[in-house]
Order: C-alpha cells, then sequence, then structure tokens
C-alpha cells in the first residue's frame, strides 16, 4: 500500500513538473522573441537534435545541462572551425562557374547579339531560381568548452563546465511578392530579400550539473543540471526590393552605412563598418534540465531552454522537450566492441530554439525529433560514427571520423527552414 | 524474450521514421498569389494575354529590351485592324481593373482651358485639383500594389494609349496622310506624322478641308488619347469611351518615370527613350501644327502647354 502511494506521489511530481513547464511555455509574454542560435555539434545535428536524454559530453551546454554529470574527468574540447552552409549556397555556388561562362560570352559579344543568346536566357532562369532560394553561411569559430567533476555533496557529485563560442552569421532569404507578371524580370522587380546579419563573440556559457543515485521504481539514477549563457550578439535585419539595388547610390543611403570615401583597409576597418551597421544585444538565459536513467540500456530527459531570459528588449523562445535514448545492444545483451548503437527520441517545442515560426508545417512532425547513431570500434583511438536523424520532419545524416583526440566530419541537416550541409574539426582532449 | 522484441521493433520503427515526412512548400506553392492581389493578378492575366493577341508584347525578359524600347515598337499598319484595336482596349481596361482591385487610384490630369491660340499666354487655372493622394497610395501598399508594378502598368498604359492613338489615326490616314515608321535606334522619332499631299502654302481652313469626317475623328481622338486633352475639327469632338479611356499617353508616361525614377534609374531610362519617340516627337509635333491646319485647342495638359510655351 505504502508502496502504491509512493509510486502515484511520485507520478504526480513529474505531472505538477510537466504542467509547470508547459505553463511557462503557453504563458509567453508578448514580447519579441529573438532566436538563440545555440551552437549545435555535428553529432546533435546528424541525430536530429534529439539529443536530450543523449547528451553525455560537452554538446551538452546546448541540450541538456543535465548531460554534463556524465564527464568522470577534466574534459577540454577545442572547435576550431564549424562551417555551416544552405543547401541553396551550395547549388548555387557550384554552378558559379557556369554563370562566370555565360557572363564572359555575353560580354564579348555585339549588343544587338546579347538578347537572343542562350547564355542570356539562361541568366533570366537563373534570376527566377534564385527568388526561392535561402542563401545561408554561418561559421562558428574558436569555440572552446571544458568541464570537469568537482566534489560531491552528500553522496551526490557535482560536475561543472564553461563554454565561449564565436559565430558570424550571414543570411539571405529571396521571397516573391507583388503581380505575377509573365515576364521573370517584371515579376522580380519587386520581390523581397530578406537579409540576417549577426556576429556573436564570446558568447559565454557555464553550467553546473549533479548526480544521484535513488531507490525509485523504474529510476535508478537522476541527473539535473543548470545552464546558465551570456549573448553577446551585434546583429542586422533588413529588406529591400530588387528593383531597390538598380539605384546603388540610393540603396547604399537606405541600407547601409557606410560613406562613399570610406576606406577598409586594416581589421578595425571592417569593425568600425560593423559597428555602425549592426545592433548590439546583450542577454542572458538559463537552461534547467534533468535525466533520468531507468535501466543501463535506457534514459529519457525533461528540459526546459531558455526558462528565464532576457536579451534586448525581448526573450529567447522557451522551448520544452521530453526525449528518450536508449542503447539497443546493451538491452538485447548483444554488446561488442565492434559496434554500438544508440537511439534517440524526443518531442519539443514547435518552432525550436530559433523561434521559426513562420516555417511550421502545423503537423505532429513539427514537434519530433529523431536520431539513431552508429560507431564502429567504439574503444578504439580510430572510430567511425554513421549517424541519421529527423529534426522537426526534416532528414539528417552524418559521418565523423575520430582518431585519438582529432575528430572531423560533415553532417546534412534539414531543420523547418531549410537545408545545411555543415562540415568541422573538433579537438577532444 | 520480450525485450529483445521490444527493442528490435522500436529500432526498426524510428529507423524507419527517419526519412523526413514533412515537405516545405514547393515552387508553385511559393508562387501562390496573396488573397488581397487574386483579383489583380487575374486582370494582368488578362491584360497580357490580350497584348499577346494583338500581337503587341514586350518581351522584358530580353536583356536590353527594354533599352532597345524604340525598336520594339509594332508598325502602324499592324495596329488598324478591328481586331487589334479591339485587344488593345481590352487590355487598357483590364490594366485599370488592376488599379482598382488594388485600390489605386490615379491623380487628375491638370487640364488647362486655351479660349486663345496656343501660341498666345493663355494659362488658366488647372480645372482639376488633386484629392488624397496619400491616403489613396497608403491604401495600395496595404493591398500589396508595390512601387514597381505600379510603374509598369502606367508604362504599359501608356504603351498601350500610344498605340492605340498610331492605329486609329493610320487607319484614316488613306490619300491624304500617312504615319510613317521608323523603328531603327539611330532615327529620332518612331512614328511621324507626314501629308502625302502638298500642304504648304495652305491657310488653316483650307488644309482643314482636306480632311474628311474619318480623318478629322481619327485627329481629335488620337490626340485625346496621346494628351487628355481636347481638339476641335469645326464641330467634331473627340468621341471615345470614357470610361475605358479613364487618363492619356501622356499622363501615364510621366506617372511611370516618376515612380521608376524613385525605384531604378536605369528602367527610368528606357521610359525616358518612349517619352522622347511618342512625347517630344508625335505629340509635340502634332500639337504645333494642328492649329496650322485649321484644328482648334480647347484644352491641354498643363505640363505639355507650359513646356511648349517655353520652347517657343
Amino acid at each position: 500500500m505504502y508502496r502504491t502511494l509512493q509510486r502515484v506521489g511520485q507520478w504526480i511530481g513529474w505531472g505538477w513538473v510537466l504542467g509547470l513547464c508547459g505553463l511557462l511555455v503557453t504563458t509567453a509574454a508578448a514580447e519579441e522573441i529573438l532566436p538563440l542560435l545555440p551552437h549545435r555539434g555535428l553529432r546533435p545535428m546528424a541525430l536530429g537534435n534529439a539529443y536530450e536524454a543523449l547528451a553525455d559530453d560537452l554538446d551538452s551546454f546546448n541540450y541538456n545541462p543535465a548531460g554534463l554529470s556524465h564527464l568522470e574527468r577534466f574534459t577540454l574540447r577545442l572547435t576550431p572551425i564549424q562551417a555551416r552552409v544552405s543547401k541553396d549556397l551550395v547549388d548555387e555556388t557550384a554552378e558559379l562557374p557556369d554563370l562566370l561562362s555565360d557572363l564572359d560570352e555575353l560580354s564579348g559579344l555585339p549588343e544587338d547579339q546579347v538578347v537572343d543568346h542562350p547564355a542570356a536566357q539562361r541568366l533570366v532562369d537563373r534570376i527566377a531560381r534564385l527568388r526561392r532560394r535561402d542563401l545561408a553561411l554561418q561559421s562558428d569559430f574558436v569555440v572552446l568548452s571544458l568541464g570537469a567533476p568537482l566534489f560531491e555533496v552528500a553522496q551526490t557529485p557535482i560536475t561543472a563546465g564553461v563554454n565561449v563560442t564565436n559565430r558570424a552569421f550571414s543570411w539571405f532569404r529571396f521571397r516573391r511578392a507583388g503581380l505575377p507578371w509573365r515576364s521573370v524580370v517584371l515579376d522580380t522587380l519587386d520581390d523581397r530579400v530578406q537579409w540576417s546579419g549577426a556576429l556573436e563573440v564570446a558568447t559565454i556559457q557555464a553550467a553546473v550539473a549533479a548526480k544521484r543515485h535513488v531507490e525509485l521504481p523504474f529510476v535508478r539514477t537522476v541527473r539535473a543540471g543548470l545552464g546558465w549563457r551570456w549573448v553577446n550578439r551585434k546583429y542586422r535585419n533588413d529588406q529591400f526590393e530588387i528593383a531597390e539595388a538598380l539605384h546603388p547610390e540610393r540603396f547604399q543611403e537606405e541600407h547601409l552605412r557606410f560613406g562613399a570615401d570610406q576606406e577598409v583597409s586594416s581589421f578595425q576597418d571592417v569593425l568600425d563598418l560593423v559597428d555602425e551597421n549592426t545592433e548590439t544585444t546583450r542577454g542572458f538565459g538559463v537552461d534547467l534540465g534533468l535525466q533520468a536513467e531507468h535501466t543501463d540500456y535506457l534514459r529519457s530527459a525533461l528540459v526546459v531552454r531558455s526558462l528565464v531570459s532576457n536579451v534586448g528588449e525581448g526573450r529567447f523562445p522557451r522551448t520544452l522537450t521530453v526525449g528518450l535514448a536508449a542503447r539497443p545492444l546493451r538491452a538485447l545483451n548483444r554488446e561488442n566492441d565492434l559496434l554500438d548503437l544508440q537511439v534517440a527520441a524526443a518531442l519539443s517545442s514547435p518552432a525550436g530554439d530559433n523561434h521559426l515560426e513562420e516555417f511550421r508545417n502545423n503537423s505532429f512532425t513539427d514537434y519530433l525529433h529523431l536520431g539513431i547513431e552508429a560507431v564502429l570500434l567504439p574503444r578504439s583511438p580510430l572510430r567511425l560514427a554513421v549517424r541519421a536523424g529527423n529534426n522537426h520532419g526534416y532528414p539528417t545524416f552524418g559521418l565523423e571520423v575520430a582518431l585519438a583526440f582529432l575528430k572531423a566530419g560533415v553532417a546534412y541537416y534539414g531543420d523547418l527552414e531549410t537545408d545545411w550541409w555543415t562540415g568541422g574539426v573538433t579537438l577532444d582532449f | 524474450m520480450k525485450r529483445p522484441l521490444i527493442f528490435l521493433s522500436g529500432t526498426l520503427l524510428l529507423l524507419s521514421s527517419l526519412f523526413g515526412c514533412a515537405e516545405r512548400p514547393s515552387a508553385e506553392e511559393e508562387e501562390e498569389i496573396p488573397a488581397s492581389l487574386q483579383q489583380a493578378s487575374q486582370a494582368l492575366l488578362t491584360a497580357e494575354t490580350a497584348m499577346e493577341r494583338a500581337d503587341v508584347q514586350l518581351d522584358l525578359d530580353k536583356i536590353g529590351s527594354l533599352r532597345s524600347l524604340k525598336e520594339e515598337l509594332p508598325a502602324p499598319e499592324a495596329l488598324t485592324s478591328p481586331r487589334v484595336q479591339q485587344e488593345l482596349q481590352t487590355a487598357i481596361d483590364s490594366f485599370y481593373e488592376v488599379f482598382e482591385a488594388t485600390g489605386t487610384s490615379l491623380d487628375p490630369i491638370e487640364l488647362y482651358t486655351l479660349e486663345e491660340p496656343l501660341f498666345i499666354d493663355t494659362l488658366e487655372a488647372p480645372l482639376f485639383q488633386e484629392d488624397g493622394q496619400e491616403l489613396i497610395e497608403e491604401f495600395a501598399e496595404e493591398l500589396g500594389l508595390s512601387r514597381t508594378d505600379e510603374a509598369m502598368i502606367h508604362f504599359y498604359l501608356s504603351y498601350l494609349y500610344t498605340l492605340n492613338a498610331v492605329g486609329i489615326l493610320a487607319e484614316a490616314g488613306g490619300e491624304l496622310y500617312e504615319i510613317r515608321y521608323s523603328p531603327e535606334a539611330d532615327s529620332a522619332n518612331v512614328y511621324d506624322f507626314v501629308f502625302k499631299q502638298n500642304v504648304e502654302g495652305l491657310r488653316p481652313r483650307e488644309v482643314l478641308a482636306l480632311f474628311n469626317d474619318q480623318q478629322r475623328q481619327a485627329m481629335v481622338n488620337a490626340i485625346r488619347l496621346l494628351t487628355g486633352g481636347t481638339v476641335r475639327a469645326e464641330e467634331v469632338l473627340p468621341q471615345l469611351d470614357e470610361a475605358l479611356y479613364q487618363r492619356s499617353a501622356l499622363f501615364h508616361l510621366n506617372e511611370a518615370a516618376e515612380r521608376l525614377g524613385e525605384v531604378a534609374p536605369d528602367l527610368k531610362a528606357a521610359i525616358d527613350e518612349l517619352r522622347d519617340s511618342v512625347d517630344r516627337e508625335l505629340i509635340e509635333e502634332l500639337i504645333r501644327q494642328l492649329e496650322s491646319w485649321g484644328f482648334v485647342i480647347e484644352t491641354l495638359p498643363a505640363d505639355l502647354v507650359e513646356r511648349i510655351l517655353q520652347e517657343q
């Protein structure tokens, strides 16, 4: 009887936590919401961001601070660079030689032959295609993370860590607007180009996590973590009509704070230019995460990112995620040195941390994150990880090679808005 | 036994779900026209189709078409058939429907009444005044008619009015006059009004007597289409559907130039070429000679009168 009551009490407790989190999510104040733009490592991206229950390394800073408690020694990670390029930009860049060749061909023709030349038509077709493109480039550079177990309080090991991220980000979105003229040129003139640029220098995260073995039904270990981030972001959001670009002087006057006689000859000039053309926003956010180990092969998680946040005159989107991760081979008593397998799933707030509200599909896939990871030779110095996933309904996959402390990999990552290719190098000590 | 089965099926289920089932909007869906522009889009389609049927469409996707607009203007003979004239009217009507559907209102033409011959200074106050334009533009913006859309509709209307006028004049010319066509890039004017008979030394009344009723009607109608003003040949006044021909070639040309000047100077240069070919060469040339041919100018756009007087 007592055990039944205890169990009921535990379910009520969990229900209360979930309800509170749900309440926090749904009662968001009507203030400006800025995208969080968390640093996403190659591993979580390839796993479709189904990482909250899986988190057991320094990627925990951006997914579930409770995951830090898995660190059993001082761990340092340096990511010199991780670049992310939208698939549209990759496609356009791949065709750049053709474009240059067409332009070269056209420039050599007499003016009266330019019009009917196939290269001119290819140029028009290219413009038509460009109107549906998302051209984006993101580069995270010198990302430094470290974490270490510190001490024990009442048989509860405490782990803490710090993460510093630097990032440059640029995005051009083309959207059709106005009347549907038959002429591509006419139809394009009033199309809108939205562009965003952001530069984050020394965005700092700190997290503390604790692990506690418990004697509860279905729960063996509980991990809890609290993360704090301080964001230092210079950003610019603007939009213009294509036709405005045909008037360079006015365009520069209205959209760029850059004098005609201004020279850019040093790094300081570049910084000045960035300063003049961006707004600086600083703010903080607090994440709360829980992980529960139910067996040696099954783990669940509950995370609220940006539970509390304040940035500029707004806040980051508050996202609630529940997740599950499992090790099927361990569950089947088939663990071996050749292959390790992990699967994970998560349900999260539909628009995600970057508040991609306008791209939601309004279906169950908006909430969905799935991932599977197969690591070959998991206990050897040379390892190969193959991953696949589903992020908000869009496919992800990745390949990573690890040799001792060096890791290099590539991933394909789809989010609500567009698809990306990403690659990077990481040093794990 | 249960545990392996659960995990095997769970993993298989997960694997099968990995490949995304969400789809981004297709190109066609992204091209979807907002509801506020549906009616206007339909009217635009009708206008473009009518121009195509009349074979007077401009292929602006050909790079340089705007720059070589003079060479794109059709020959007068191609504009005289009732079928082509009907298509031009349909296109004009449909372009006005675009304005109407998007709540875009047009300024009135500022006309001056001339009680004496043009070459004597008789400027009077404008017959109409502008009203409420700012509010209307704001409304148009809400519905989504962009500056370039508005400018290009004005441009096409100007083009259609001009072709309509040239067609009417060319059709009635007979043995008296012709509309000479010189689309070459180096020619000063594309359409030139040229008498086939020698009218030099004739007095105005004698020249007018050479015009039959159809030719007189054609001239006064053409001047109305080109300028919006009223010219009379004795008792013959313009007879045009006022509901259809709401403004004039000159009016729409100025509106297009003003808007494109704000947005894209390169495109405005193309408009200026049309202005040079049609406005300066055809319209001004006709206006300068009408009185010497016995026509009476009653009203003309203020800016045209002003310019002609300044050039005297």
